[in-house]
C-alpha cells in the first residue's frame, strides 16, 4: 500500500509543498462540519444579522487564504489588478476550486453600477439546508458571502459582499445571489483596463509616483506617458503612447489641484 | 453466509459525492480560529472541538451504516479496523491502520497516515495545548456511542506537536446491551 510507513515531517509547514489541491473529501463530511459551524455560532449571538455576520467573518478568513494559495499555485505569483478580472476570478477560478464548478452567472447591476451579483442555483453550503419560518431572511450563504469578500479585500478590492435568497418562477429552491457592492472609492465611470490605486502615495509598475493629498505628478521614467482620470476619492491612471495625454492630465491635475 | 464486509472504503468513496478537500481544511481551519477567539482558553476549544466531533458523529454513523453495507462487526477488533479502513475513507479520502491492541482487545491505536484537516497549520506558542484535530476524537466516540459502545478517545501522536504521525487510542469502556422494547414515546 502507497503511505504505509513514515510520513515526512517537515520542521516548518513552509518547508511542504504546495499541494495539487487534487485531493477530496465526501461532500458529507464537509456538511456535517459546516453545520456544527452554524450550529456553534447561534448559540454565540441574539439575532440574525449578527449571526450572519459571524459566518462571513468566518468565511473571510477562508477567502483570504484561498486567493493566497490560488495565486501562488495557479497564477505564478500574481494576481489580478483590475476590477473585472478579479470578479471573473472569483466567479470561475474560485468557484471552480471551492465548489467544484463555475458560478451559474456573473452580472453587473441594473440599479448601481458599483454593484455585481454572483448567482448560484444550488449553493454547494445551502444543499442540506431549510431555514426554519422564523429565521426570516437568513442564509447561510453568508458564508459564501464571506469568502467573496475575503479574496476581493485581499486582492485589494475592498467591497461589501451579501447573500440572498432569489426565488425562482417553476423552481421549489430560491437560488443564492451573492451581492457584492464596492466600497466608496472604487465608483468609477469605467473599470475597464484600469489599475486601482487604493492608497494615496504608490509607486506603480513604470516607475511614477502619484502624490494624490497634495496633487502633484511626476514621471520618472520620461517615456512613461499615463493618463490620470480624477474621481472623488480614486485615481485611476491608463498607460498610453500619446504625449498628449500626459500633458493633458498634468494640466487637469493642476487645475483640479485646490480640490484635492 | 452474511454478506462480507468490504475491507476497504475505496468504492464507497468514489460513489459519493465529493468536495475539495481545501474548501473543508479551511473551513475547519476558520472554525478552530473561530473557537480560539470566543473562547480565549486552548482548553475549552479542545472541549468545544470534541462536542462538535461528538455532534457530527452521532448523526454520521447513520450515513455510514446506510451507505457502507458493513455488516454487524464480531467484535470490538473488527470495529477499530472498519473505522479505519471503511469510515476514513469514506467520509476523508484517507486510510488509517490499527495496532498497539492491549491483550484484552479493548483497547487500540488508530494511525492517521494522512489527514486533511492539518493542510497549511502549524501550531503558534501560544496554542501548545491545543489538539487540533480533536474534532476527530468526537467523531468516532459519537459514532461508537450510537451503536452501543461506551469508548474513550485520545491523543496519542499528532504531528502537529512534532511527532511523526497522528495517533488516537480508542478504549472501550463498556458495552451498553440493547434494550427491548424500545420506548418511542418516552
Amino acid at each position: 500500500m502507497i503511505g504505509v510507513g513514515k510520513i515526512k515531517q517537515y520542521s516548518n509547514v513552509l518547508d511542504k509543498p504546495l499541494s495539487k489541491g487534487k485531493q477530496e473529501v465526501s461532500l458529507s463530511a464537509f456538511a456535517f462540519l459546516f453545520s456544527e459551524l452554524v450550529q456553534y455560532n447561534q448559540t454565540q449571538v441574539d439575532n440574525i444579522a449578527e449571526l450572519e455576520r459571524r459566518l462571513e467573518d468566518a468565511g473571510y478568513a477562508v477567502g483570504a487564504r484561498v486567493l493566497e494559495l490560488l495565486c501562488h499555485r495557479d497564477k505564478g505569483n500574481r494576481r489580478e489588478t483590475r476590477l473585472l478580472g478579479i470578479l471573473s476570478f472569483v466567479h470561475s477560478t474560485v468557484w471552480k476550486v471551492l465548489f467544484g464548478k463555475v458560478a451559474d452567472s456573473l452580472e453587473k447591476g441594473t440599479e448601481h453600477e458599483d454593484e455585481y451579483m454572483i448567482s448560484e442555483k444550488e449553493l454547494l453550503v445551502n444543499r442540506f439546508i431549510s431555514i426554519p419560518k422564523d429565521m426570516g431572511t437568513f442564509n447561510c450563504g453568508a458564508f459564501v458571502a464571506g469568502i467573496v469578500r475575503g479574496v476581493l479585500d485581499s486582492a485589494g478590492f475592498p467591497a461589501v459582499v451579501t447573500a440572498h435568497f432569489v426565488p425562482m418562477e417553476g423552481q421549489q429552491r430560491p437560488r443564492t445571489t451573492i451581492l457584492i457592492k464596492f466600497a466608496e472609492e472604487f465608483r468609477l465611470p469605467s473599470y475597464e483596463d484600469s489599475v486601482h490605486m487604493t492608497t494615496l502615495h504608490r509607486r506603480n509598475a513604470l516607475g511614477d509616483i502619484f502624490e494624490a493629498n497634495n496633487c502633484s505628478y511626476q514621471s520618472t521614467t520620461k517615456r512613461s506617458k499615463v493618463r490620470l482620470i480624477y474621481v472623488p476619492g480614486l485615481i485611476t491612471c491608463n498607460v498610453y503612447d500619446a504625449q498628449q495625454e500626459h500633458d493633458e492630465c498634468v494640466n487637469a491635475l493642476q487645475q483640479h489641484g485646490e480640490g484635492w | 453466509m452474511a454478506p462480507v464486509a468490504p475491507r476497504s472504503g475505496d468504492a464507497i468513496f468514489a460513489s459519493v459525492e465529493r468536495v475539495n478537500a481545501e474548501l473543508f481544511t479551511l473551513t475547519y481551519g476558520a472554525i478552530v480560529r473561530q473557537l480560539l477567539t470566543d473562547l480565549e482558553e486552548v482548553e475549552e476549544v479542545n472541549k468545544q472541538l470534541d462536542q462538535m466531533g461528538y455532534n457530527i458523529g452521532i448523526r454520521l454513523i447513520d450515513e455510514f451504516l446506510a451507505k457502507s453495507n458493513v455488516a454487524r462487526c464480531v467484535d470490538f477488533k473488527e470495529t477499530a479496523e472498519v473505522i479505519a479502513k471503511v469510515g476514513f475513507k469514506m467520509f476523508l479520502g484517507v486510510t488509517a491502520s490499527v495496532s498497539n491492541w492491549d491483550a484484552d482487545g479493548t483497547c487500540c491505536s488508530i494511525v492517521l497516515e494522512d489527514n486533511p484537516l492539518v493542510d497549511f497549520v502549524e501550531l503558534p506558542d501560544t496554542c501548545q495545548g491545543l489538539y487540533y484535530c480533536n474534532v476527530l476524537s468526537g467523531v468516532i466516540r459519537g459514532a461508537l456511542e450510537m451503536v452501543s459502545m461506551k469508548t474513550e478517545v485520545t491523543w496519542v501522536r499528532d504531528m502537529l506537536r512534532g511527532d511523526d504521525a497522528f495517533e488516537l487510542q480508542v478504549k472501550l469502556l463498556k458495552q451498553v446491551p440493547e434494550e427491548y422494547p424500545y420506548k418511542d414515546d418516552e
